[in-house]
């Protein structure tokens, strides 16, 4: 089957109906045969019983009489036919009074005694043997062979002929199925010879050609509507592309500018963190300076009670230290975007730092009539983390809201929570001051920015606390998100882990929460 | 051999009476009835007679029964479809060949002497067996038809019909 499956169309097709022809033929032929030797043996039996009733009838009165002569004068006339082998005759009393034979050698296979009424084929003779009946009185017996050579060659001759009918038939089939097997091919192979100019040649403007609306014809118009797509699909894959290339240049362009422009922002951004921090560096030398010697003054005006000095000593020291913070947080500031500021991990107890952090900041917070509120469990362990910076943080934020607070509550809350299965410290500073208006929350942890400048001059500072508060949140892994409702109070929570170990990467989302 | 002498003369003679009977064809008003029997006269022994009554015993001959009647004679033979001429009554023959005269009776004798009259059936004996001659233009004159399978079994059959006598 598989060598028929690999044949071409057309051989495919020619072999089918020459297979299926000479099947159908040889079937019928075979089923005629059959017929016809069937009929052949029939109409022997038939002639055979005739024959023998007819001689048997000649002979009632020589077997009556029993006049052999005469009896073998009339199974002589037998001669005629030459089908007959055999013939034999006998009286009622079962005496064989006649025989005749062909070949006098076969007279031993002649019956000496009458046998039962019958009609039967041998190997290559039918044998009818008959009661010979006259005025319903039973005479004598008849005996006939008959030879099946004539049958045999008919039957031969019949043979030769269906074979013949058979050849030449077949011989038409092929010659008619060479013809006609084009009416199905040729459509195909002529698809097939589209299909490998298109796929050699890539032109998807060839079209098939349709020959017949039968099924090659409808599979020639799916074919052709296929390359329709595939041609409006390739000229839309084209244009496509055009613009592709058009725009990516367009965007290798612009990226070439960004990565100039971004280049010369980080030079610049260096440049100024690098000067900032020569410039601090140097401003705090004299500012020191200014400082200690106000105090020396300050001291001296002091005893010898030069009041009038005193203030303006206070406004010049207030604005010395204010300038020293300014510069402390700008050096900072312009540590960690210099990518300077190291973390010191170490093991430290929490609820230690947070008792220097009380300590640090009462003054300052209760300054403006507040109540200065911590709260935290006893047990809140310890954690590795940058002791330093967390005190940063928390000085900040609580800085921050005894700022802005007057004649409030600031609270700290401090505990333990798992995150991911991880232990994390959250903290949480709450105050009842001014708030800060939600347009405002996204701009608060920027460097440089206060909510205006008039914050700025009626509070002080130098609005580098968050942003430096919300970096140094970032390089130990935490979070810090802000809920504030203008005129209700302000609530920073921050979350760190217990446990920063080296790999943790700084958290990017510090995104502030939205009230 | 040894068959043919337990059997006697005459029973094959009876025997062959009636196997002719089977191969003689009469004209449709040789019987009153058409289911007639057919009627066999015997002028003679009335042995004969008994041996013919043995032979056809029982026996039926074209769809008729077989009737065997002794005669003597003068007789009326014309309901005998058959009339048998034993060598005693020889002498009558002419006679009785003259009664059934264009009659159809076919008449039987026995006579060996070639020169003496012959019914339309003649037995006689020959190498010691039974034979036959048929005179078959009498035949045609009693408008018997005899079949040609007992025609080509008989000795016989140019014979002219010596009923009429010299």
């Amino acid at each position: 089957m598989s060598r028929i499956r690999d044949l071409s169309l057309s051989r495919k097709i020619k072999t089918i109906i020459l297979f299926s022809t000479a099947l159908a033929l040889i079937l019928s032929s075979f089923a005629f045969l059959w017929l016809s030797w069937n009929s052949l043996r029939d109409s022997l039996e038939y002639d055979a019983i005739g024959l023998a009733r007819a001689i048997g009838d000649n002979a009632t009165a020589a077997l009556l009489f029993k006049d052999a002569s005469s009896a073998h004068e009339i199974i002589l006339a037998l001669a005629s036919d030459p089908r007959v082998l055999d013939a034999a005759l006998w009286e009622k009393e079962g005496t064989r009074i006649a025989i005749y034979s062909r070949d006098t050698a076969r007279i031993p296979h002649i019956p000496s005694l009458p046998p039962p009424e019958d009609a039967y084929f041998e190997k290559d003779a039918l044998v009818v043997v008959r009661n010979i009946i006259m005025d319903n009185e039973h005479v004598g017996s008849i005996f006939l062979r008959m030879g099946l050579a004539s049958l045999q060659s008919l039957f031969n001759r019949i043979f030769a002929i269906i074979a013949l009918i058979i050849g030449a038939m077949l011989l038409f089939t092929y010659f008619l199925a060479s013809k006609l097997q084009a009416l199905v091919s040729k459509p195909v192979l002529d698809l097939a010879q589209t299909v490998k100019s298109i796929s050699s040649e890539k032109n998807y403007g060839i079209r098939a050609v349709k020959t017949g609306s039968d099924e090659v014809g409808d599979l020639i118009d799916g074919f052709n509507a296929m390359l329709e797509q595939i041609q409006n699909r390739d000229e839309a894959l084209r244009r496509h592309s055009q613009k592709l290339a058009l725009r990516s240049a367009e965007v290798t362009a612009v990226n070439a500018q960004l990565n100039i422009a971004i280049q010369k922002a980080e030079q610049a951004n260096r440049a100024k963190s690098d000067f900032l921090a020569k410039m601090s560096h140097e401003f705090r030398t004299p500012l020191n300076a200014i400082i200690g010697y106000c105090e020396l003054i300050k001291e001296e005006a002091t005893e010898t009670e030069d009041a009038a000095y005193i203030a303006d000593l206070d406004r010049i020291h207030t604005s010395a230290r204010h300038l020293l913070a300014l510069i402390n947080d700008v050096l900072d500031i312009s540590k960690i975007e210099a990518g300077k500021m190291e973390v010191f991990v170490e093991r430290f107890d929490v609820g230690d730092i947070l008792k220097e952090v009380y300590g640090t900041v009462c003054e300052q917070v209760e300054k403006n009539g507040n109540v200065l509120e911590f709260d935290y469990p006893e047990d809140l362990g310890s954690m590795m983390s940058d002791s330093m910076k967390l005190k940063q943080i928390l000085l900040n934020l609580l800085g921050n809201s005894g700022k802005f607070t007057q004649n409030g509550h600031v609270s700290l809350n401090a505990g333990r929570i798992a995150r991911n299965g991880v232990p994390w410290l959250q903290f949480q500073v709450k105050d009842t001051g001014i708030g800060i208006r939600h347009e405002d929350q996204k701009k608060l942890f920027q460097a440089f920015s206060q909510v205006d400048d008039s914050t700025s001059r009626k509070y002080g500072g130098t609005g580098l606390g968050l942003a430096i508060t919300q970096r140094f949140v970032q390089m130990l892994g935490g979070t810090i998100h802000l809920e504030s409702e203008p005129g209700r109070g302000s609530t920073f929570e921050i979350c760190l882990p217990a446990e920063v170990s080296v790999t943790t990467q700084p958290n990017p989302e510090f995104a502030v929460a939205e009230a | 051999m040894a068959t043919e002498r337990v059997i006697s003369e005459h029973e094959v003679k009876a025997a062959y009476v009636y196997n002719f009977a089977k191969f003689v064809d009469w004209p449709e008003n040789a019987f009153p009835l058409n289911n007639s029997p057919i009627t066999i006269g015997i002028i003679g022994d009335v042995e004969f007679g008994i041996l013919m009554e043995k032979a056809v015993k029982d026996k039926m001959i074209q769809e008729r029964a077989v009737r065997i009647q002794n005669l003597k004679w003068p007789a009326d033979l014309r309901g005998c479809q058959i009339v048998y001429v034993t060598s005693s009554e020889q002498r009558r023959f002419r006679q009785i060949a003259e009664s059934v005269r264009n009659s159809p009776v076919l008449t039987i004798t026995e006579v060996e002497d070639r020169s003496q009259d012959k019914g339309i059936l003649n037995l006689f004996i020959e190498g010691g067996k039974v034979q036959f001659e048929i005179n078959s233009a009498g035949a045609e004159q009693a408008r018997l038809k005899i079949s040609s399978k007992l025609l080509r079994l008989a000795r016989g059959t140019a014979g002219s019909y010596s009923g009429k006598g010299k």
